[in-house]
């Protein structure tokens, strides 16, 4: 049993809990970070090798202003709650997030009615937007197609840096005395008298109070507590990542009039300064994260109606995420029907991102009506990322390097990423535990040669830090294997 | 005066090489990895310097013969030193264990080499494991590294990279199930096509892609189609059950520090435009090797870089004037773009073809005036082939002449 505070470990004690979440998404991260300003033990538990690896890395990661839900809903009322709490929650934790407002843009006489459909419903729920006419448009963003009629502006709307985010949260709960235990998948749910019995695949945990954050997953914990009112199918949204050459195609995020799939392609810059485009709106029965050529057409027509440009040309990579369609339309933020000490929060979709500060304060609420919430004197709402060289002054730099030597030798050259960065990634807290980790948390891989050169040199600063086999290296986990051995070995 | 080069590939080291000898006082070499020779120490098989060195070697054999020079001949070397910043008055921002220098030199010549497109530039579907490697990074992993990077193989992409590392693959003891090019020709050498595939029985598929990754965590399997109009013809759709998928499907010069310096980027040579001396349109600021242009074989690259290093120092103030050149039709590139007029020697143009030719009869155009032609048995996409303009007709050239360099193919060679 491991006690030592702030934790993210494969050995937490597997002994008694007063909350344990389940899913180390967006919401998961939320609901984490807010539970630990109580007094309270709380762990969090995931699937996969680290947190937020699911929908919320697959996703556009825009802080939506919030005039698109209709009103009334939940989904438009934690929408609206949850960029105010971006704001503060961004400078506490040092998130990235840029307020460069978004554009819904109009082609004809229809999407003209629907945006201005749209500027009723924000003024009504209070989200400053504004509708702007063809050349206020064409002047804020010359690239777009000259042919659109007139779009809607809403200034308060942005960009977040979405692995970031959770990483950050996750962080916070850490240092304020939370703890994480990676690579378990919950496989069941048990009533006991004094709580919640939750088995994974490494063991069983008992908790006075469990929250169901388990994305497109949520309906099976669900379905564990016998629970099958509400069902999730997953709706697939697929992209493309461009070269930073041309991040600045556009300012704004710009979307298309929405339509009952969605929100539509659109075109925006990305916090790491690449040019993103997409999703699509694919309805699926099994939970399927591959892109598809038809796809991924779709994508480039979607964003070419909008800005006529050449993406193809400057495609660095692909993905795909899966929303989390519930069943009733609307977020669910509830206690279980059927578990007492099961708190559901299910079916966020997109606005989820965006939403998720608010939904987590909802969550805590529902928690509060189980457990005593005591609120600790000595929570510390702050957290930091080890330093980046790209981001700090120059004399900075120089003292990190004189410090450690391993800051002035450059790894990712696309992203430009020191040694001494990727070292920092493997030690903080949550620290990387495989290539995708690496990536999500300072870029490595992530830039234009998508690692080719850099991914072989950290394979062997993975094998010098973690004191592991390069067979044992995996880039999400699992049997994610970058290599199967060494040639030089005595195995021939 | 003092001469920076920025890597320490084959076209960095002899561009330093010819800089000292052409009588730079210092000559300072750049290099971020931990030794000297670029791709080369990877490519561990031979038909490395056969022109230039007059033998048959191995890259790194023929990267140590460079290196022993650059050693002899006083090269200032700094290793894993990197470049991260290029201004347009030539002051460099470098990245070393040491702490970061700031160096402002009287020339500088790039010699940052090419990196490979990821399976993202060229927009294959499917699902995101682990086993996708590009053929340069696979190389590297499993020459310098050691590691067996996979034990069933599909190649994409009929470059000679892929097909290298098709032939040390099977020689490591996988198995290469095939490769596919998506061109009806292949895009690597001959020799590499015989030797590395046809006499290892490896199935070369042309006019075929793979249409679509599968597996979860690590690559399980690809599907293959016949493409014909860039579509996968339906029927034609075979799935290859492999753990590993290897790109090999082109290179792209390392640009950003020339845009940095401002300099714009050409779209077929995907790097800036250079004179005959390789000098970009900053005075002073030459780039060479593969960062200028693919090039095909490393001779070519070191014969080209030792005009730069040469022209780094011997060019001081000439006075610009220049024609400008262009590929038209089946010439896929031509370097160089500008020539400068009043040189001592007349340029030499080189050329790649878009596709495979037979006898072929190549022409320097202006407008539609013909300035020189010449023949040639056959060309090759794969071949960089050598257009060396006569004194007579490099003298009639005037400035801001806009010359192209045209093909035309005169019969089969049957
Ligand atoms: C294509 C797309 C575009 C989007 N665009 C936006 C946008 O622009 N703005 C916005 O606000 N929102 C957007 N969203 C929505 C937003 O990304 C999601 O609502 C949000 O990321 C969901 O977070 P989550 O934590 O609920 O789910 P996830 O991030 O999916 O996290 C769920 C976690 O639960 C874990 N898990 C599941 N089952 C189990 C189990 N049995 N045991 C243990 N762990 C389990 C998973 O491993 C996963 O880590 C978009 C979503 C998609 C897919
Ligand atoms: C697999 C393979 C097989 C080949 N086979 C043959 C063959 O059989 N015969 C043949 O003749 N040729 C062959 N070649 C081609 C030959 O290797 C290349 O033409 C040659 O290496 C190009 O030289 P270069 O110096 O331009 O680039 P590189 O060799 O790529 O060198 C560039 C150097 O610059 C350094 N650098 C880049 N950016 C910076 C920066 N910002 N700061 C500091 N340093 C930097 C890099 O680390 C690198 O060392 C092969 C190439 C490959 C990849």
């Amino acid at each position: 049993m491991e006690e030592s505070r702030g934790k993210s470990s494969e050995l937490v004690s597997l002994g008694s809990w007063d909350v344990v979440v389940i899913g180390a998404g967006i919401v998961g991260a939320a609901v984490f970070r807010e539970l630990t300003r109580y007094h309270l033990r709380v762990l969090l538990v995931d699937a996969l090798n680290d947190v937020g690896g699911e929908a919320s890395r697959a996703t556009s990661a825009i802080i939506h202003a919030g005039f698109d839900p209709e009103p009334g809903t939940l989904m438009s009322q934690a929408n609206v709650d949850g960029v105010q709490l971006w704001f503060r929650w961004s400078q506490e934790l040092s998130i990235d997030l840029e307020w460069n407002g978004s554009l819904v843009v109009a082609f004809n006489d229809e999407e003209v009615n629907e945006i201005t459909r749209l500027l009723h419903q924000g003024k009504n729920v209070g989200v400053p937007v504004k509708f702007l006419g063809r050349e206020e448009v064409l002047r804020r963003e010359p690239m777009l197609n000259p042919e659109i009629r007139a779009a809607l502006y809403a200034p308060v709307s942005g960009i977040i840096d979405p692995f970031q985010a959770v990483v950050a949260l996750v962080g916070n709960g850490l240092k304020n005395g939370g703890h994480v235990f990676l690579n378990a998948r919950v496989k069941g749910l048990e009533r006991r008298k004094d709580g919640v019995l939750v088995h994974t695949e490494k063991g069983s945990i008992q908790s006075k109070v469990v929250v169901n954050c388990a994305g497109v997953g949520a309906h099976k914990i669900m379905e564990m507590a016998g629970e099958t009112w509400f069902t999730i199918h997953p709706r697939r949204g697929q992209y493309f990542v461009l070269d930073k050459q041309v991040g600045h195609l556009v300012r704004h995020v710009v979307f298309p009039a929405p339509t009952s799939l969605g929100k539509g392609t659109l075109v925006t810059r990305t916090t790491h300064g690449n040019l993103l485009i997409g999703p699509t709106a694919e309805d699926l029965a099994e939970p399927d994260s591959s892109t598809t050529a038809e796809g991924l057409r779709a994508v480039l027509e979607g964003a070419k109606r909008l800005v006529p440009f050449p993406f193809e040309r400057y495609a660095i990579t692909q993905y795909a995420g899966l929303r989390a369609m519930g069943s009733t339309g609307d977020f669910l933020v509830a206690h279980s029907k059927a578990m007492e000490g099961l708190v559901n929060v299910a079916g966020i979709k997109s606005p989820g991102f965006a939403a998720a500060p608010a939904l987590a304060r909802l969550a805590v609420k529902l928690v509060g009506d189980i457990v005593r919430l005591e609120e600790r004197s000595d929570f510390d709402t702050r957290f930091e990322f080890p330093p980046r060289m790209t981001e700090i002054p120059f004399a900075d730099r120089e003292g990190l390097i004189f410090e450690d030597p391993k800051y002035g030798h450059i790894v990712c050259r696309c992203e430009m990423v020191s040694e001494g960065e990727i070292v920092s990634a493997l030690r903080m807290n949550p620290p990387a535990m495989d290539l995708d980790g690496i990536k999500r948390r300072i870029r490595a891989t992530s830039g234009r040669c998508q690692g080719g050169f850099c991914m072989p040199r950290i394979i062997d600063i993975l094998v010098r830090e973690l004191g592991i086999s390069p067979n044992r290296i995996t880039k999400f986990g699992g049997r994610s294997f970058v290599v199967y051995g060494d040639n030089r070995g005595d195995d021939q | 005066m003092t001469v920076a080069v920025v890597g320490g590939g084959p076209a960095g080291m002899a561009a330093a090489i010819s800089a000292k000898k052409a009588g730079a006082l210092k000559v300072v070499l750049i290099e971020r990895a931990e030794r000297l020779g670029g791709v080369l120490p990877q490519c561990i098989h031979s038909g490395f310097g056969l022109s230039y060195f007059g033998q048959d070697l191995t890259g790194p054999e023929f990267a140590e013969l460079l290196g022993r020079e650059v050693e002899a001949i006083g090269v200032e070397v700094w290793l894993q030193s990197m470049v991260t910043e290029a201004y347009p008055d030539r002051s460099l921002l470098i990245s070393r264990a040491e702490g970061i220098s700031l160096l402002k030199p009287d020339a500088v010549i790039f010699a940052v080499g090419a990196r490979e497109r990821p399976r993202g530039a060229i927009a294959i579907p499917g699902s995101r494991p682990a086993g996708i490697y590009t053929a340069g990074t696979a190389q590297y992993m499993t020459n310098i590294q050691g590691y067996e990077v996979g034990k069933r193989i599909f190649i994409l992409g009929s470059g000679d990279i892929g097909l290298i590392m098709a032939r040390r693959f099977t020689l490591e003891g996988a198995k290469v199930e095939a490769v596919a090019e998506l061109m009806p020709f292949p895009g690597g050498l001959s020799r590499n096509v015989q030797q590395c595939l046809k006499d290892f029985g490896i199935p070369l598929l042309l006019s075929h892609s793979v249409i679509e990754v599968m597996g979860r965590e690590r690559v399980e399997a690809v599907k293959v189609a016949k493409i014909e109009n860039g579509m996968p013809v339906a029927g034609t759709e075979k799935v290859y059950e492999v753990d590993t998928l290897v790109l090999s499907v082109g290179l792209l010069p390392e640009v950003e520090l020339l845009r940095q310096m401002g300099l714009t980027i050409l779209p077929y040579t995907n790097s800036v435009t250079v004179n005959q001396f390789f000098e970009t349109e900053i005075p002073h600021v030459y780039v060479v090797g593969n960062g200028a242009g693919i090039w095909d074989l490393v001779d070519h690259v070191v014969v080209s870089a030792s005009t730069a290093g040469a022209a780094s120092v011997a060019n001081w103030g000439v006075e610009r004037s220049e024609a400008f050149v262009e590929p038209c039709r089946d010439v896929r590139l031509v370097i160089p773009q500008r020539i400068l007029l009043g040189a001592d020697e007349p340029p030499v143009l080189w050329f790649r073809a878009g596709k495979p030719l037979s006898v072929s009869k190549v022409t320097l155009l202006r407008g539609t005036e013909v300035l020189a032609s010449r023949g040639y048995l056959s060309l090759r996409p794969a071949e960089m082939a050598t257009f060396p303009l006569r004194k007579e007709h490099y003298e009639k050239l005037k400035p801001g002449d806009r010359l192209t360099l045209c093909v035309s193919e005169v019969g089969s060679d049957a």
